[in-house]
């Protein structure tokens, strides 16, 4: 037993025991929910590749799975990252009961998990690329289930996911070149070329963008939400691993100039597209793009506090993300359309929902004492002392999103009706009310939250 | 292997390709694509053992084979011919490509091995496929399209890399995208409960 076996076998054959048992649609969910609970907390209490002395057992749990010639290697450095990935899966096969209780949710949706911790642990680290993309086929089922007609949104995003294969595999066998031969400094470019392309694909990094929008309108918010926390959250994770690994992009100045114009791109359209955006599932497209460009200005620090921005940012937008896709469901499952005149005066009848709703946006805005402000705050201070310009322009993208939760505000209490109704179920005001004080108590003690989480960037040692 | 035989499945690339953005007929589609992955397989089969490329032809096929019973099952109708106009801009779009592939073609062997049969190819396949992409909302296009330009990648990464897993992943990834096709053709426009 290895850690690749616990961390990633496990899970899949989970996922396919699940597949078999999808007509009890609760029991498979819970059962996702507890597989990756135990598996977080593995994650947090086992040390990898140390003796454990477990009551009078003692072993050690080795770090390395070989298959066909190849290594999946899993390391004390990475357990904070199954601590998040697995937490997060933990959190989203809990409320699916209460929000799309779907029977191919859980075999996919852990099938997924799998496929992205594979990602992470293959070496080399191009076969990366064949394991993301085996999640993006596993997501399909989840995002258009069966009886769901399948938009271009979705088309698209199949799309770029694919197109990023032969990208990053290009430049994972060019970096091999051009590390045999030094000198030839026209590979290197090519390769980081690649790897950009590859990336910008992945991520729909500005301008490979349109299909986020347009696949959230297409689906369920739920699924979709899951998949977009999860996708990015792993090709971030995964982008980090290559600028670890690959000595010359970490050295490379103007690739992290290119990425902070390209963060500041996606701050910007994002924050402004929100802004006059009228349907709320496409606002939580731009919400995606909009915390991928701050992901991406924390990553073009390239220093240690941007290192430590960047791992601090995953808690506030993950929950901020959790809270829109549950609101947004808690509206689609009772056929309310997600749209700016759909929800107007929803906070008389579902003010939980609103507040839920409105508390997500304003923290993906950076609203002060809510949970997205501290990382923003600070983000803005860095950038202030290298550009003036990239600072503006974020400005001016955080502002529109801003504007986007004020509009949201005026919309959702503007009503005729005196008497105020809380037509939500208690299982779904438990979990708005408690989401919501996580996001506030997030941003007034982030110090509290964020110390764990920095120990993401243990594996990732070459970065500072 | 004489260098002009080479030719012949560059050849079987162009016609599948051409006839890919020609029409609407499924089956001519399919066999189409069945065509261009034997095309992929004589390439490969000469920098890979043959044992080894043969799956990405068994590969190929099967997707070819996976869609093509979708396309019956699901009992969707034939597309609606495209008309004159739309196939002289299609054939405008795919001669634009032919032309731009045998002109990057020599430039591209500079960096990547391959000889030349297998690089206009394997262009040939990736701009074909794009163009695909770009010009179509038809899920079996689409996945068509997404095939052409992952077979086309192939030929080149064949060249560069040899790997039983990696050949084992691209299969799966070539299998996966045509399920997922097959899967998109099947649903209908009933919403289904939860």
């Amino acid at each position: 037993m290895s850690s690749p076996v616990i961390w990633i076998i496990i899970p899949a054959a989970m996922g396919l025991l699940l597949w078999f048992l999808r007509s009890r649609q609760p029991l498979s969910l819970i059962l996702a929910a507890i597989v990756c609970f135990i598996l977080s907390v593995l994650a947090a209490v086992v040390p990898i590749g140390e003796v454990v002395n477990l009551g009078g057992l003692t072993f050690t749990l080795p770090s390395t799975l070989p298959v066909l010639g190849r290594r999946f290697v899993l390391t004390a450095g990475d357990q904070m990252i199954l601590v998040l990935l697995y937490g997060l899966g933990a959190v989203w096969f809990a409320l699916a009961p209460l929000a799309w209780p779907h029977r191919l949710f859980p075999s996919f949706g852990l099938g997924m998990l799998a496929a992205l911790t594979a990602a992470l642990a293959v070496e080399p680290f191009l076969y990366a690329a064949l394991l993301v993309e085996t999640a993006v086929l596993f997501s399909i089922p989840i995002l258009s289930p069966p009886g769901r007609q399948v938009g271009q949104g979705l088309q698209r995003y199949m799309i770029f996911q694919t197109l990023a294969v032969p990208a990053v595999l290009l430049a994972g066998w060019l970096l091999g070149v051009a590390e045999a031969n030094p000198a030839d400094t026209a590979m290197f470019q090519r390769a980081g070329l690649l790897l950009g392309l590859g990336f910008a694909f992945w991520l729909g990094v500005f301008p490979f963008y349109n299909w986020l929008p347009m696949m959230m309108a297409e689906t369920h918010p739920f699924p979709a939400g899951y998949v977009l926390s999860l996708l990015p959250t792993a090709i971030l994770l995964l982008g980090l691993d290559f600028i670890n690994s690959i000595g010359f992009l970490g050295d490379s100045a103007a690739l992290f100039y290119i990425v902070r114009i390209v963060g500041v791109l996606m701050v910007v359209t994002a924050g402004l597209w929100a802004a006059f955006q009228v349907n709320l599932a496409r606002v939580f497209g731009y919400a995606v793009i909009f915390e991928t460009g701050f992901a991406l200005l924390a990553i073009s620090l390239n220093t240690l506090s941007g290192w430590m921005l960047f791992a601090a940012a995953f808690l506030p937008r993950l929950l901020a993300l959790l809270v829109f896709a549950f609101a947004l469901a808690v509206l689609e499952n009772q056929g309310i359309p997600l749209t700016l005149e759909g929800i107007r005066g929803l906070a008389h009848r579902y003010p939980l929902t609103a507040f839920g709703l409105l508390a997500a946006v304003l923290s993906i805005g950076g609203f002060p004492l809510l949970a997205g402000l501290p990382v923003r705050l600070e983000i803005f201070e860095q950038l202030a002392t290298i550009s003036r310009t990239s600072l503006i322009g974020t400005g001016i993208g955080t502002a529109g999103f801003l504007f986007c939760g004020m509009h949201l505000l005026s919309e959702l209490i503007h009503s005729d009706e005196e008497e105020w109704h809380m037509m939500e179920n208690w299982p779904a005001r438990v979990i708005l009310i408690s989401s919501c004080l996580l996001l506030l108590a997030f941003g007034l003690f982030p110090e509290t939250f964020f110390q764990s989480i920095l120990f993401i960037l243990q594996a990732f040692p070459q970065l500072f | 292997m004489a260098a002009w035989t080479n030719f012949i499945p560059l050849v079987l690339v162009i016609a599948g390709s051409l006839s890919l953005l020609w029409t609407n007929k499924w089956r001519y589609n399919i066999a189409a694509i069945a065509l261009q992955y034997l095309a992929v397989f004589w390439f490969v089969s000469q920098v890979w053992p043959i044992g080894l490329a043969a799956i990405k032809l068994v590969a190929g096929w099967m997707a070819g084979a996976v869609l093509a019973a979708s396309v019956t099952a699901s009992g969707s109708p034939e597309l609606d011919p495209p008309a004159i106009s739309a196939r002289i801009f299609r054939a405008a779009g795919g001669v634009f490509v032919l032309i731009l592939a045998f002109s990057v073609a020599p430039a591209t062997m500079d960096w990547i091995p391959v000889h030349s049969a297998a690089m206009i190819s394997s262009l040939v396949l990736i701009g074909m496929g794009l163009l695909q992409l770009s010009m179509t909302k038809d899920s079996l296009r689409v996945t068509l399209g997404l095939l052409m330009t992952l077979s086309g990648f192939e030929i080149i990464y064949a060249a560069a890399v040899t790997s039983v897993l990696l050949a084992g992943l691209l299969a799966l990834v070539t299998i996966g995208v045509s399920l997922t096709g097959a899967y998109w053709l099947s649903l209908t426009a009933a919403e289904e409960p939860v």
